[in-house]
């Protein structure tokens, strides 16, 4: 029976510490449990962030190439001597500007005069004659999707 | 607990990404990219601007915006490879008494740390805007053939723009 006593001591020292071992083995599956479910609801809500932004911004690309078929109707405009043909062209221009302000595309405003802002407009040449860093002329029109700055306008500057 | 961002510093863009949900995802910065042009300039009307908008006055005011740093950073003025970009470069570059190389921007001159610096501020501010929290440590990335000298300043340049640079 000595033996057996003998034994059953380390025993429920064991037993013990394996019930130590287990409440923090508990305690960290439930810290763990907890933390994924933070951050499940944090992902939830980055994600529905996420949805809208791509709803919003995620035609950027297409948007930004159709950009340059309204900049080939702002080229045509001043060459084509036909009133009859200037009004369509600028029908069509409308329609398609119309067409874009549906999906949140506005034409940035410049104008010749215009202090230079970066936010809106990149400058491709320095010009002498006028005050400095205010635009020269305005080589295409910028636009903006959602109130973000989609394409700055490409201006000329004065030195 | 704070993120930890990874930075990618490069000479010509830099991006920045968190790990989220397991995952390192790119950050996209203020102008809605998922790369900064790791340019910055003193503009003509007196203000510090870094990144896109840098780039987008960079034709007109060459002499005082800055790219291509990394180039530079951490080597001495004597190195021959300074000498070479100094021949095309279009900004002022001289030897800093330290014999490091200092490039001139507005009236001043500053040191290519602090340059570097700025596109890392830039990078940050964005960042926090995207994690909508504050950002204090990060990895920053060098080329492996970088030196022990560009390393450091590179690290420098990390915690002149409130990073803790951490080693990986």
């Amino acid at each position: 029976m000595n033996s057996t006593e003998e034994k059953d001591i380390p025993q429920n020292e064991g037993d013990d510490s394996s019930l130590d071992e287990l409440k923090a083995q508990a305690q960290e599956y439930l810290d763990g449990w907890k933390r994924s479910k933070a951050e499940l609801i944090n992902f939830k809500k980055e994600e529905s962030e996420r949805v809208s932004s791509a709803q919003k911004f995620g035609q950027k690309a297409l948007i930004s190439d159709l950009l340059t078929v309204l900049d080939s109707f702002e080229l045509a405009l001043p060459s084509v001597g036909d009133e009859n043909a200037v009004k369509g062209i600028e029908m069509i221009r409308g329609q398609m500007r119309e067409v874009l302000k549906r999906y949140g595309v506005e034409v940035l405003g410049v104008n010749v005069g215009d202090a230079f802002d970066a936010n809106i407009h990149e400058s491709i040449e320095e010009v002498e004659g006028g005050e400095a860093s205010t635009i020269a002329e305005v080589v295409s029109l910028g636009y903006a999707l959602h109130g973000r700055t989609l394409r700055p306008a490409r201006v000329k500057v004065f030195k | 607990m704070p993120k930890i961002v990874g930075i990618d510093l490069g000479t010509t863009n830099s991006a920045v990404a968190a790990v989220e949900a397991g995952e390192p995802k790119i950050l996209e910065n203020n102008e809605g990219n998922r790369t900064t042009p790791s340019i910055v300039a003193i503009s003509k009307a007196g203000e510090r601007i870094a990144g896109l908008l840098a780039k987008r006055q960079a034709v007109t005011n060459p002499a005082h915006t800055i790219f291509s740093v990394k180039r530079l950073i951490g080597r001495k003025f004597s190195d021959p490879e300074v000498a070479e970009d100094k021949k095309w470069l279009p900004f002022e570059v001289r030897e800093a008494k330290n014999g490091g190389v200092e490039i001139q921007m507005g009236d001043q001159w500053h040191n290519t740390e602090e340059i570097s610096a700025w596109v890392l501020a830039k990078v940050k501010a964005d960042a926090e805007a995207n994690l909508g929290e504050k950002i204090e440590e990060a990895v920053i990335t060098v080329p492996a053939y970088f030196d022990d000298s560009q390393r450091q300043a590179t690290k420098n340049a990390g915690e002149i723009a409130g990073l803790k640079v951490l080693n990986h």
